[in-house]
């Protein structure tokens, strides 16, 4: 399946769930939030929650700001 | 400052944007003697452990934005993301309506300050110098307001100074800080004289020639001008009073 990952489009293995894509970009959830079709997906629903063909997913981190 | 259930012993809040280097960036966190500071969530790069571990340096309270958000359901996703990695419940509302001048959205700025409030955030919405949108902040349950000093990044300090006064004096239990537009050590200074609780900057120092310099001329110039109103500065008069005394004056009768 393909999803749209921060704005560009990503091919994944069918049943992956949030917590296996954070495995794949090989980054610490600790530093990271994720947002799926414009909806915040908390950290303790990582495992629960799977991806489907065509998901727009944001992963954010913290970044300066005024 | 009382920021909700916290108090800071310093009236100045820093963004932690546009820095030319994260050590700069430290050097002025510790000499603008800050306890909170500004940052913002942004798609991940390539080490997106690093900028939290500066943070980390700072021993600062975080205080997250939602920078960049033009509507409800951005800012509150947005927050709820910050929530996530930051483990805070202090959020720097913006919900931005005017591209051109960055100027927050009125209704955006109330809905999602309402939203979140009851989802257990403590808001500190970024508003403009216009009492009715002040007032209705404090009316939804902010215990905070930010109105703009002028737009954001412009240096311009407080161009609207009765506007200021009258949300001061309408909103006597709530913290107003400025936000946005200082880019002076005396804009900051004016603030604290106009009876405000604090000021929230970023550019100002992080632009200037020298930001650790700067940021501590921010740190003085503010504490002088607090350490000014506890000596009593005189009231103004309409009429000139002379300073010396007018008996004795050399050449009169």
């Amino acid at each position: 399946m393909k999803i749209i990952l921060n704005g560009k489009s990503k091919k994944l293995n069918s049943d992956q769930n949030v917590i296996d894509l954070i495995g794949l970009l090989k980054i610490d959830s600790k530093f990271i939030a994720v947002a799926i079709n414009g909806e915040f997906i908390s950290k303790r629903n990582y495992t629960k929650i799977f991806l489907h063909d065509g998901d727009v997913v944001e992963v954010v981190s913290p970044h300066p700001g005024g | 400052m009382q920021i909700y259930n916290i108090k800071l012993k310093n009236n100045i809040i820093l963004g932690s944007s546009k820095y030319p280097s994260p050590n700069i960036f430290l050097k002025c966190v510790r000499n603008i003697k800050t306890e909170m500071i500004t940052v913002a969530l942004r798609k991940i790069g390539d080490k997106p452990e690093k900028f939290y571990k500066t943070l980390a340096k700072t021993n600062c309270k975080i205080l997250p934005n939602t920078a960049g958000c033009f509507n409800v359901k951005e800012a509150v996703n947005t927050a709820l993301m910050c929530r996530d990695i930051f483990e805070t419940d202090f959020i720097k509302l913006e919900v931005i309506e005017n591209e051109k001048n960055l100027a927050p959205s009125v209704r955006g700025t109330i809905k999602a300050s309402e939203t979140l409030l009851k989802l257990g955030f403590k808001v500190l919405p970024y508003a403009t110098d216009d009492i009715k949108f002040a007032r209705r902040l404090v009316e939804v349950g902010c215990k905070v307001v930010m109105p703009w000093g002028s737009p954001i990044g412009t240096g311009q300090g407080l161009v609207n100074i009765n506007k200021l006064k009258l949300i001061r004096k309408s909103l006597p239990d709530t913290t107003l800080i400025i936000d946005a537009g200082i880019g002076r050590v005396s804009h900051a200074c004016q603030v604290i004289e106009l009876g405000y609780d604090g000021i929230l900057l970023n550019s100002a120092v992080a632009l200037s020639k020298n930001p650790p310099k700067f940021a501590e001329s921010i740190y003085n110039g503010v504490n002088s001008t607090i350490e000014s109103i506890k000596a009593g500065p005189i009231s103004v008069s309409k009429k000139p009073i002379a300073s010396t005394s007018s008996k004795g004056i050399p050449f009169r009768k």
